[in-house]
């Protein structure tokens, strides 16, 4: 059991010239919460898009659980940034949950009843399950944020990778996910979270990566969080709240 | 049929074989139309579907003109259906050349190549004008549609086309609506997002071409957005989004054929646009779903109960 979950190899991301990640090594643990942690701008989601294959790498590979992305796509599950998408789609909660069964349900075949109920169950599991039938629209942004989560559970994957998960949600779906994420890593999964709020670091994960247009540090939080590494992040010494 | 309006006695198939027929036909593309109108909007290809439907014309003109050189009659379908394809591929074409390639955004490629292409084929039609070779009076019904003069074969060839059209729609329903609502999350799974894009534009293309003939090329655009935008008023599923787009597609297409064949002047994919449009402010209104006054009611009763 030494194949990383995932493993990134010299990977840059240029836009236009500008360079958006540099010659980013690094390889996962095998399972656990993983935070990662950069000021605006250091690369942190165009890592995640470059390694799945969303915007083109300049140079440099991905791999998960030893082989390229492209072939390992059923092991992971991606959440993209909430704001990715118009919420006014019609679509139900439910309905959003059951597209991530569709790779399992298969090409040329219809979402059957029994898919419906499964998607429930993933919707029960983000505490959502009377919110099912409601218009994707109509919910808090918490309330989508689950939505999302309940679809990546939906794959039942091995790695997770989410864009934000956090960002501009309530205490309650907070700690909603917090405790789904705290399952995944009892069953053995990787959860891989681009996180921007340094303050709940220590709080909700174990491993943290931290990024600046490249590696700065990487390692378990109680060793690699140090505020040494945190000012060599930013440019600048911070202090952190409720330290 | 005495005592009926002659509307009336035309909607309720009463009258000859060959108006059903048609009429029938037209109720078809309407359903198509309407169907793959609900992934051209959710998917955002409204003003693609528009130039790609105006490009058409030079592709007309010139199956016009190709057909009199070999010999044909120069309203030969096959020659025209097959023009209209070529120079709608080209635009589509066009567009994602100077979207993806040149600094230009993709609505300034829309709009360059839709107006480009389409002079291209008023200077074609002028051209034709001049030929001494008779049958270029017709040309002009594919600009606004029209279903009279339509024969029993082209409108059989039409409901053959929107069952296909269906039919795909149906099969690939799922991938289509994912690709629509999150792409980003499609790619990361392994979707081919650019293949099913393409098939989207395909099936636009296919119900554009075939629509020529009843809605015309300057129309069309509007049997292919009103009625999802209006069947979105009354729903908030995907699929019967879909199955009530086609209903108010079809029951468009069918008026618009009815009034056609009372009065032959009328153009009928103005008609048919029309009555599509009324559908949408109806539903604007009173849509089941998020019509303005039916949520106007549910908020008072909202306010009451609390």
């Amino acid at each position: 059991m030494s194949i990383p979950p995932l493993a990134v190899r010299n990977l840059s991301v240029q836009y236009g010239g500008r360079v958006a990640l540099d010659n980013f090594s690094w390889e996962a643990p095998e399972r656990g919460l993983v935070a990662i942690v950069g000021p605006n701008g250091a690369g942190k989601s165009s890592l995640l898009k470059a390694l799945l294959g969303l915007i083109p790498k300049a140079s440099g590979s991905a791999e998960i659980f030893g082989a390229p992305v492209s072939e390992r796509r059923d092991m992971l599950a991606y959440v993209p940034q909430r704001a990715s998408v118009d919420w006014d789609f019609p679509a139900t909660a439910a309905d959003v949950v059951a597209m991530g069964l569709y790779r399992k349900i298969g090409w040329l075949k219809p979402v059957r009843s029994s898919d419906r109920t499964s998607a429930r169950k993933y919707l029960n599991m983000v505490r959502l399950g009377e919110f099912a039938d409601r218009q994707i629209g109509a919910l808090s942004g918490g309330q989508q944020q689950r939505v999302f989560l309940a679809r990546a559970l939906a794959q039942q994957a091995k790695l997770f990778l989410l864009d934000e998960p956090f960002a501009g949600v309530d205490a309650v779906t907070e700690g909603v996910m917090t405790g789904v994420f705290r399952n995944l890593r009892e069953a053995g999964s990787l959860v891989v979270c681009v996180h921007h709020d340094l303050s709940s670091v220590k709080e909700i994960f174990d491993h943290v990566v931290l990024l600046n247009r490249e590696l700065i540090a990487s390692g378990p939080v109680s060793t690699t969080f140090t505020p040494d590494n945190i000012a060599r992040t930013y440019g600048v010494p911070l202090t952190l709240t409720g330290q | 049929m005495t005592g009926l309006h002659p509307l009336v006695s035309i909607l309720l198939l009463q009258a000859g074989y060959n108006t059903i027929v048609v009429m029938l036909g037209a109720a078809a593309l309407g359903a198509a139309t309407g169907i793959v109108g609900v992934f051209a909007m959710l998917r955002r290809r409204a003003l693609v579907a528009d130039a790609v439907a105006h490009a058409t014309l030079p592709g007309v003109a010139l199956g016009f003109i190709a057909a009199v050189a070999l010999g044909f009659s120069g309203r030969s379908l096959p020659f025209l259906m097959t023009g209209a394809a070529i120079t709608a591929v080209l635009a589509a074409l066009a567009i994602q050349w100077i979207s993806n390639r040149t600094r230009l955004t993709e609505d300034t490629a829309i709009a360059s190549v839709l107006a480009t292409f389409f002079a291209f084929g008023i200077v074609l039609l002028t051209v034709i004008q001049t030929l001494k070779t008779g049958g270029q009076a017709g040309l002009d019904i594919y600009l606004l549609g029209a279903t009279a003069g339509m024969l029993r074969e082209e409108a059989i060839t039409l409901a053959v086309f929107s069952l296909i059209v269906a039919a795909v729609v149906a099969l690939l329903f799922k991938e289509l609506t994912l690709i629509s609502f999150d792409a980003d999350y499609a790619r990361a799974h392994g979707f081919p997002v650019k293949l099913l894009d393409l098939a989207v534009l395909g099936l636009v293309l296919v119900v554009v071409v075939i629509g020529l003939r009843v809605v015309g090329l300057v129309l069309i655009v509007a049997l292919l957005i009103s009625p999802p935008a209006a069947a979105r008023f009354w729903t908030d599923h995907t699929g019967r989004m879909t199955l009530i787009s086609a209903a108010i597609g079809a029951i468009s297409a069918y008026f618009g054929a009815a009034i056609s064949a009372i009065s032959p002047d009328t153009p009928t994919g103005a008609v048919i646009v029309l009555v599509a449009f009324s559908i949408l402010l109806i539903s604007v209104f009173f849509g089941s779903a998020r019509g303005i006054v039916t949520r106007a009611i549910g908020a008072r009763h909202v306010r009451r109960a609390s």
